[in-house]
């Protein structure tokens, strides 16, 4: 099912924390526009997963290639214009920034124009400015934050603000989109909306998405691929009816979800 | 003529908290040392005008970028090293100590801790108020463009703003930078006013009163802190024992900031008119009542 050159190829990752091996041997896959699934246990790695990804963390060993390109020693501004953009599980957005100011962040990461311009007030500051709130309030709109947009970040109720760290992510232009629990803190009627959502960016994107998500009728619904963390190892890997079969998983994940309710 | 030497001081002093507005109030990096900037700035100026004839202007404008210069080499390996905030400012603190023992131990050209005298008064008060608003109008410019965006986003969320694709180092420097030379400027416009430089002149006690502007007059705001920045000067004189107390007072009011209104008074706004507009629809409000 995985094509020749995966987007994204881990291969036997270790990550440790002190004396805690929080990634383990963990190799992943993935395939351009494939929906992923990452789930397990709380503590089980997965965040740190995409923190390595990012640049946050450096492994210990083994490696990360992005586009056949190897991510080891960028730091994360560096893979982020590479085409990897991702949402944070505690929200991380720039509280006093308005919503719009907040998804143009990342269009002009670099500004277009240099210091002395900028220091002269040339015209073209003012044109890439216009330009950049133009294509920012298109993401508002696709991610129905359009009304919003002068409202400071910080003053969102919960659920706007998962929405907002989407669109700021989607406003990079990214190949790939690591979305850490999107739905964390969510009800039906919003789960069942973020749903929707990320069906129709993922289509309308082109995306590659790689989810980590405890909601697991999300990640049924959406994911074509599912990988399973537990202490910081590969558990499991495959379709959703292989994952929801498999006994290992079961036991560890599933069972687990089972005696706590 | 007293009244243009206060007027002087507080240009001087606007020139070089417009410069800390931008790495302390935008970028979110406390510079405790930045009077170390000032005095780099003021002995380059003047010892390149003294010794080595440059014109009054050059000179000038050479001390901001010896100021560059040195901020770089300092500022490189303690951004570069991911050390907390806090560790920067320790390092600051550390650079005025450095730069004051430094000049008072050096006898040619520096002329130790006797300073150097009989500089001839060029910063008269239509340089330095041409210098000043020039500086402003730069700052402005440069705060709201995507350059200033940047830096509020890294004072804001540094994680995310890595993640957005902005390169921090990169943009704390320029700030850095930026901001030494506007230090480095104010510096030398100082010196060609008062017509004597000695090492006490920069003292860490300078260094509070940039940082007081920034803190008191708010981050993410340029004329509150401007505005901060000259009442620090002139208020001393007109209550003479808010001179003897003014540590204090910078205690007293760090302390009460910090805890009422973190954001410094004029935090997240610029100074405009239209609270008169509000105020007078709020009379008119309660007059109707
Ligand atoms: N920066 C860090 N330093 C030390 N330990 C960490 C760090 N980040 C994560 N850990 C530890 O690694 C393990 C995995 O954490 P995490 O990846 O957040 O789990 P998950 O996202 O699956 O709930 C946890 O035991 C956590 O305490
Ligand atoms: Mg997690």
């Amino acid at each position: 099912m995985t094509k020749q050159t995966p987007l994204l190829d881990v291969s036997r990752m270790n990550i440790v924390f002190g004396g805690l091996r929080a990634i383990e041997n963990v190799s992943v896959q993935v395939s351009e526009d494939e929906f992923i699934g990452l789930i397990g246990p709380n503590g089980a790695g997965k965040t740190t997963f995409f923190n390595a990804i990012t640049g946050y963390v450096k492994p210990s060993c083994g490696e990360i290639l992005f586009d056949g390109k190897s991510l080891a020693r960028k730091p994360p501004s560096k893979i982020a214009n590479c085409g990897i953009s991702r949402t944070f599980q505690n929200i991380r957005l720039f509280p006093k920034m308005t919503v719009l100011e907040n998804v143009s962040t990342p269009m002009h990461s670099t500004p277009k124009y240099s210091v002395w311009a900028a220091m002269l007030g040339l015209p073209v500051v003012k044109r890439v400015q216009a330009e950049t709130d133009r294509r920012a309030m298109e993401f508002l709109e696709i991610l129905g934050l359009g009304e919003h947009k002068n409202r400071q970040a910080g003053t969102l109720p919960y659920g706007l603000q998962r929405r907002l760290e989407i669109a700021r992510a989607l406003a990079a232009s990214p190949k790939l989109l690591l979305l850490d629990e999107p739905a964390a803190g969510m009800n039906n009627d919003e789960c069942s909306e973020l749903i929707e959502l990320l069906r129709e960016i993922h289509k309308m994107f082109s995306l590659t998405v790689m989810m980590i998500e405890h909601h697991i009728d999300i990640v049924l619904k959406l994911c074509s691929r599912i990988y399973v963390l537990n202490l910081g190892q590969l558990l499991a890997e495959g379709t959703p009816k292989q994952i929801q079969t498999d006994p290992k998983v079961i036991k560890a994940y599933l069972g687990e979800r089972r005696r706590k309710a | 003529m007293y009244l243009q030497s206060l007027a002087i001081f507080a240009c001087v002093n606007m020139i070089a908290v417009a410069g800390l507005v931008l790495l302390t109030g935008y970028t979110g990096i406390f510079s405790i040392g930045h009077a170390g900037f000032m005095a780099v700035g003021a002995y380059a100026a003047v010892i390149s005008f003294k010794y080595l004839a440059v014109p009054f202007l050059p000179a000038i404008i050479a001390g901001g970028f010896v100021a560059v210069l040195i901020s770089v080499i300092i500022g490189y390996p303690a951004l570069r090293s991911m050390m907390a905030g806090d560790a920067f400012a320790i390092v600051m603190l550390g650079f005025v100590s450095v730069v004051r023992i430094s000049i008072t131990n050096i006898k040619p050209v520096f002329n130790a801790s006797f300073g150097i005298s009989d500089i001839p008064r060029l910063s008269t008060m239509s340089v330095v108020l041409a210098f000043t608003i020039l500086s402003v109008w730069f700052m402005r410019n440069f705060l709201k463009s995507h350059y200033g965006k940047n830096c509020i986003a890294i004072q804001q969320q540094e994680t995310a703003a890595e993640m957005v694709g902005i390169n921090v180092l990169k943009t704390k420097l320029i700030a850095l930078m930026i901001s030494a030379f506007y230090a480095g400027v104010a510096g030398g416009l100082f010196s060609f006013f008062a017509t004597y430089l000695a090492p006490t002149n920069f003292s860490e006690a300078k260094s509070d009163d940039l940082l007081a502007a920034v803190v008191l007059g708010g981050i993410n705001t340029l004329s509150g802190p401007l505005l901060a920045a000259a009442i620090l000067v002139v208020l001393p004189e007109f209550l003479r024992f808010l001179a003897i107390w003014r540590l204090v007072f910078y205690g007293a009011a760090f302390v009460v900031i910090m805890q009422f209104k973190p954001e410094g008074l004029m935090g997240y706004r610029e100074i405009s008119f239209k609270w008169v507009g509000r105020l007078y629809g709020k009379v008119r409000g309660k007059a109707r009542d």
